[in-house]
């Protein structure tokens, strides 16, 4: 019994016409708005590596491999998207009146069809289960204010299998009676309505006909309005993704090279300054706003939205798409809405952002967060000088006297007095002690237990000492983009004037820089955060290293583990025997002194430091290991805040005083 | 409104400090704008951006060229032009020669009102300004806290021990500005780049010497050792020492 | 011998120390005339030490107006055929000072640390250079707080200012916040500052602000204790906070981080005042006590007051 008849006289296929018309016409209308929208972005060089790009995106899209890091919600959404893909050709046939089947049977392919359609709704059908159940009994933390928009499209979703599975079943019965073994489920089905009379089975039937053509019509309607526009958006986010290390920041001006123009050059008469329009955005930080899902993953880590802070990585990218749909009438005609990008985003959220990049880390579509958040910052210092008053003090001082803190810069060595080091030297390595290291008492101990160590294995190396200045790291994501140039142009040459390529860094924020960033600069450099030197010699027993008793945790620096990708060296080097926090290794929760925050006020009930402090203590550790300044302090800050005495101490500390001294 | 805003250009308090046969060793100083001279460049601009009018910035300075883009930053927060004095003899502790040769070159600018900072921070004065004052036979304020522009007179909130004298006054007339008196704005970067195109004179001028009185030597304090830990055996032990060292050495009580 | 002019400033009608200590080294430089300015002055003004007091009394002397004031020493510098003008600096004598010496066409040397027969230091950067003038010409001088040991006030001649005072376009309106016991910390002398090792807010009002006062000081606070609520933002010293450059920072309970540290690494001496040895604060202070606080500030306060 099929339902491809006349309808009041009038054939089914006129009715099934118009309702494709309409719809069809609808998704076009908006896919196509939504496309010239994402068109009206700046350019973005992502045309290149094809092959790279056609594997990405068949782990990434097809084989959903960041999706499935969250097992249950990964594997249920996995389980519908396979199965929809298996299955998206049945509705060619379900449209022509099942000419489609005809056409395979002809070349012999209709069973193996129909048997990959039918395990495509079955999967789809499961997922779609077990998603209900976790949205409607299982109802995670997460989900709790979601609308209840999720639902109906699942059981939408349900509906159009059920119906296509009663389709199935029509076929088989009736005058016919032929059971399809390669349609099992639609076999299933068929006996459950054996029993039914002929006319209420020709109702049940068409309307099954109908409300799926109705609900797939209604589908392509809402796909584009929805966190559905996934859908299309997710093809050019997972193809296009990000080819640069993580975490890198681009210049405001590059050459035909890719190189950054130098700072003399650069055109400021044509240069956009960071974000403040739509059209400032590239057209890949535009298409992110379609990407999402809204599965929140971004929220759940965001070390601002944890500390009750404006900001919610997510939101940014709602903001982003709504802002787009709101005013993308106006946007079209070649102008700008009265209310900005930054007022859309709220600069409490801008500033809140630590850029530890977790929420990049998380999202399963590639979107971008941090790189948003950083040119709306670039906005508002360089151009509409709108920034938190605690920044202009840092500003000058970098400006000034090459530090953070202002303090004269001949006194940057001090920190060597009664050890032998090369000061100014050529040497086979650089130490790049970093202004914590050298101005900050804690500090300074690191660089010192760091120095010794390194002198103890015999490794040839020499500091900057008075030529170093800061790498510029917090100048460039506080938004002071033309200061971090122009102090990363001066410490190429600073640098390349010891001729030295290869650097030690006892802190993350200058591994990353300096072996990331700088060679846009004219820096390339192999730069190695000290603790990937330390375990080196410890393994190649340069160093001897006695096992300590005493429990230690470790800390996780952001820019070392998520964004640098070294998560094992300073295991290795403690000596592999740590109690890990949930949050460890490249999930690693950020200390709160990243993204030039350690600089800014924190509101006393929202800090983020004394919430990942609770997390260190409540690991029983004796001792909390870290690998960078800012996490020295912040953890220092934090524990003190919640009463705890336990200490904090920098890798190269615990090495050094466990150090078996040759005699 | 004619404002003239003086500008001294100062070393960084932070440089290394260095004493070579009795005198301080100049030689490796970087300059910048004398911080208490930022609030009188904002001010002058606020003033102008609401009754309209001219502000020139006016310093005097060697020939050393380190100083240009400080100066032009200055510019950037709003003023029109800079006018730099320059002579190879100038020096920092001089005020009464200075305010002499800067008082010719402002009288020539015909100001209303002439803004400083209260004191440079290389040599604490706190003297060029009144002294300008007293040379263009104009009256002045000092220690500024707070100015007002209503019509034709100024309100100056003068800033003394204990207290703030509201003063009230016609121009022209010389305020020397005390900090925090307003908030200095940050320039926009591209106010910066557009500071290159607006005029910046430099003009040659003999230094001759004033009334000033010379430097014998420079000596450095004692140093500051990082800790002298006070020993006793009560607290009320160690108070005294602290005390008495407070009074006798440091002098600070 | 030569004379020697010196400024005696009234407050609350008394003398101030400041001029006392002014005329005690103008004693050592020859005979002093004494000049006070003011309206109601005069019962004051005669207790300045000083072998003759030149008394200006008028309304229209009652605020302090640099042309008025500086008009009437020099005359008096020029009827005295004066060699030196000396006075405190203070607010007036920081802005009268050069005035003068502008108008006689003197040298002029401001804020002097010490002073006496062989000479004046005054500091220079921040206090981290000190430079010795020994003046050869006629000179004006102004002399800070305890640079010199105050002069007995005895008995001299008494006269009224009989030269003219020049007219001025200032006109005072009022004074405000006089009596205001805080003092404005970016400018005080003396913070006394307060951090997390004082436990509760409480212990921070029964300790720090009543040793400010007595000192006449501004009081201050670490992030840590401004955060946790116990004092305003407005006395936060440090890197997010206010920068002080104080003769005297004493640091009490506080551990000394670098961002605090920003905040008052300008301080000319540094005092501090922890229970941990360890404390990076003891690193930059001048003097340290390692002891209780709850102890030793007791102790401080009440020592100081006597």
């Amino acid at each position: 019994m099929e339902p491809f008849h006349t309808y009041y006289g009038i054939e089914w296929y006129w009715f099934l016409l118009v309702w494709t018309i309409f719809a069809l016409g609808l998704h076009i209308y908006q896919v196509g708005f939504i496309v010239r929208l994402i068109k009206l972005g700046k350019e973005d060089h992502r045309f290149d590596s094809w092959k790279q790009r056609f594997k990405e995106f068949l782990t990434d899209w097809l084989g959903q491999r960041k999706v499935i890091e969250d097992k249950f919600a990964g594997y249920a959404h996995a389980l519908i998207f396979w199965g929809f893909l298996m299955l998206i050709t049945d509705v060619i046939d379900l449209g022509t009146g099942g000419l489609f089947e005809d056409l395979l049977t002809i070349i012999m392919l209709d069973g193996i069809w129909n048997l990959i359609v039918d395990i495509g709704y079955a999967m789809a059908g499961i997922g779609v289960l077990f998603a209900l159940y976790r949205r409607l009994v299982i109802r995670p933390e997460k989900l709790k204010n979601t609308s209840i928009e999720g639902s109906l499209i699942l059981l939408a979703i349900l509906g159009i299998i059920i119906t296509a599975f009663i389709i199935e079943a029509g076929n088989m019965i009736g005058d016919e009676n032929k059971l399809n073994q390669w349609e099992p489920i639609g076999v299933l089905f068929a006996k459950q309505m054996n029993g039914i009379s002929t006319s209420n089975l020709s109702t049940i039937i068409d309307l099954s006909y109908w409300i799926h053509m109705i609900l797939i019509g209604g589908f392509l309607i809402e796909i584009p309005q929805t966190k559905h526009s996934h859908l299309i958006g997710t093809v050019p986010n997972v193809m296009f993704q990000d080819h640069n290390p993580m975490g890198t920041m681009l210049p405001m001006q590059v050459d035909e090279n890719n190189m950054a123009v130098k700072s003399d050059d650069l055109d400021f008469d044509n240069l956009t300054l960071g974000v403040n329009k739509f059209t400032d955005f590239t057209w890949r930080q535009l298409s992110d706003g379609w990407a999402c899902t809204e599965c929140a993953r971004c929220q759940d880590v965001c070390p601002a939205y944890s500390s009750g802070k404006t900001l919610n990585p997510m939101q940014i990218i709602m903001d982003l798409k709504n802002y787009g749909s709101e005013h993308g009438s106006l946007l079209l005609t070649g102008k700008n809405p009265d209310e900005t990008i930054v007022e859309r985003f709220n600069p409490e959220a801008i500033w809140a952002c630590t850029t530890c990049y977790a929420c990049v880390n998380a999202c399963p579509v590639h979107i971008e967060h941090v790189p948003k958040l950083t040119d709306t910052r670039r906005h508002l210092v360089m151009e509409a000088t709108e920034f938190p008053e605690e920044l202009q003090n840092l500003f000058n001082n970098l400006e000034r006297n090459s530090n953070p803190w202002g303090l004269g810069a001949h006194t940057r060595a001090d920190w060597t007095e009664g050890l032998d080091i090369k000061i100014g030297e050529p040497a086979e390595y650089l130490f790049y002690v970093g202004c914590a290291g050298s101005f900050d008492e804690r500090n300074k101990s690191v660089s010192r237990a760091t120095a010794i160590l390194l002198k103890e294995a015999g490794v040839d190396f020499s500091i900057l000492g008075e030529m170093e200045t800061c790498n510029g790291d917090p100048a460039r994501r506080a938004g002071n983009e033309f200061l971090f140039q122009m102090m990363a142009e001066m410490n190429v040459d600073n640098i390349n004037s010891l001729g030295t390529l290869k650097v030690i860094t006892a802190c993350p924020h200058c591994f990353h820089t300096i072996g990331k960033e700088y060679e846009k600069y004219g820096g390339k450099y192999e730069v190695y955060h000290h603790s990937q030197i330390l375990n080196k010699l410890r393994k190649e027993k340069k160093l001897n290293i006695n096992d300590f008793e005493h429990k230690v945790t470790f800390h996780d620096p952001c820019y070392l583990g998520r964004i640098g990708g070294e998560t094992e060296a300073p295991r290795e080097a403690l000596g592999g025997n740590i109690i890990e926090m949930e949050r460890h290794g490249k999930n690693s929760f950020c200390c709160g002194g990243g993204g030039a925050r350690v600089w800014m006020e924190e509101d006393a009930d929202k800090r983020v430091n004394e919430i990942r402090a609770r997390e260190a203590s409540e690991t029983g550790a004796e001792c909390i290991a870290v690998g960078c300044p800012f996490c020295m302090t912040m953890m220092s800050d934090g524990l003190k805040t919640i009463g705890d005495e336990k200490p904090v101490k920098d890798i190269s500390e615990i090495l050094l005083e466990n150090l078996e001294v040759k005699t | 409104m004619n404002i003239a805003v003086l500008i001294k250009m100062v070393p960084d308090t932070e440089s290394k400090l260095e004493i070579v046969n009795g005198k301080l060793e100049e030689s490796n100083f970087k300059y910048m704008v004398n911080p208490y001279d930022e609030f009188a460049v904002e001010q002058a601009v606020q003033f102008k951006e609401a009754v309209g009018g001219k502000v020139t910035l006016v310093s005097l300075f060697t020939d050393n060229n380190t100083i240009d883009t400080d100066l032009r930053k200055m510019i950037a927060i709003g003023a029109d032009e800079v006018i730099v004095l320059r002579s190879k003899d100038y020096r920092g502790d001089k005020p009464s020669t200075n305010a002499e040769i800067l008082a010719k070159k402002v009288k020539e600018l015909n100001a209303d009102l002439v803004l400083c900072g209260v004191q440079g921070i290389d040599y604490y004065q706190a003297a060029t300004g009144p002294m300008l004052a007293q040379k263009l036979d104009i009256p002045n304020i000092s220690g500024v806290t707070k100015l007002e522009l209503n019509d034709n007179l100024i309100t100056a909130h003068r800033q003394m021990e204990g207290g703030i004298q509201v003063i009230e006054s016609q121009m022209p007339i010389l305020i020397s500005c005390q900090k925090d008196m307003t908030k200095v704005r940050f320039p926009a970067l591209k106010d910066i780049m557009m500071s290159k195109r607006k005029p910046f004179e430099n003009q040659t001028v003999d230094y001759e010497e004033e009334a000033d009185i010379k430097q014998i030597e420079c000596t450095l304090p004692p140093a500051r050792g990082g800790g002298m830990i006070i020993e006793g055996e009560t607290p009320e032990e160690k108070v005294d020492k602290l005390i008495n060292i407070l009074k006798m050495e440091a002098k600070v009580l | 011998m030569s004379k020697i002019v010196i400024l005696g400033e009234v407050d609350n009608l008394e003398i101030k120390n400041i001029s006392q200590q002014v005329a005690g080294v103008a004693a050592g430089m020859g005979d002093v005339i004494g000049v006070v300015i003011g309206k109601n002055v005069a019962e004051a003004g005669m207790k300045l030490a000083a072998s003759k007091i030149v008394i200006a009394e008028n309304d229209e002397l009652e605020f302090y107006d640099s042309i008025k004031y500086s008009s009437i020493i020099c005359q008096i510098v020029q009827k005295e055929e004066a060699t030196a003008v000396l006075m405190g600096a203070t607010s007036m004598g920081k802005d009268l000072g050069p005035r003068i010496a502008a108008n006689l066409g003197w040298g002029y040397l401001g804020d002097c640390l010490e002073a006496g027969s062989d000479g004046f230091v005054r500091p220079t950067f921040a206090g981290k250079v000190l430079s010795k003038t020994v003046p050869t010409t006629k000179v004006v001088v102004s002399i800070r707080n305890n640079a010199y040991p105050a002069g007995e006030s005895w008995s001299g001649s008494v006269e009224n200012y009989s030269g003219e005072i020049s007219a001025s376009t200032l006109k005072t309106n009022s004074i405000e916040g006089l009596g205001n016991e805080t003092v404005e910390l970016t400018e005080a002398r003396i913070v006394v500052s307060g951090g997390r090792g004082l436990e509760n807010s409480e212990n921070y009002d029964e300790l720090i602000r009543p040793l400010a006062s007595s000192l006449k000081a501004a009081a201050g606070a670490s992030r840590a204790i401004v955060d946790a609520g116990w004092v305003p933002h407005s006395h936060q010293v440090g890197q997010t906070g206010k920068t002080v450059t104080p003769d005297l920072y004493l640091a009490i309970g506080i551990s000394g981080a670098i961002q605090h540290l920003g905040g008052m690494s300008g301080s000319k001496f540094i005092a501090a005042i922890n229970k941990d040895p360890d404390a990076p604060i003891f690193k930059v202070a001048d003097y340290g006590i390692i002891g209780d606080l709850f102890e030793i500030i007791p102790v401080l306060k009440s020592k100081l007051e006597n």
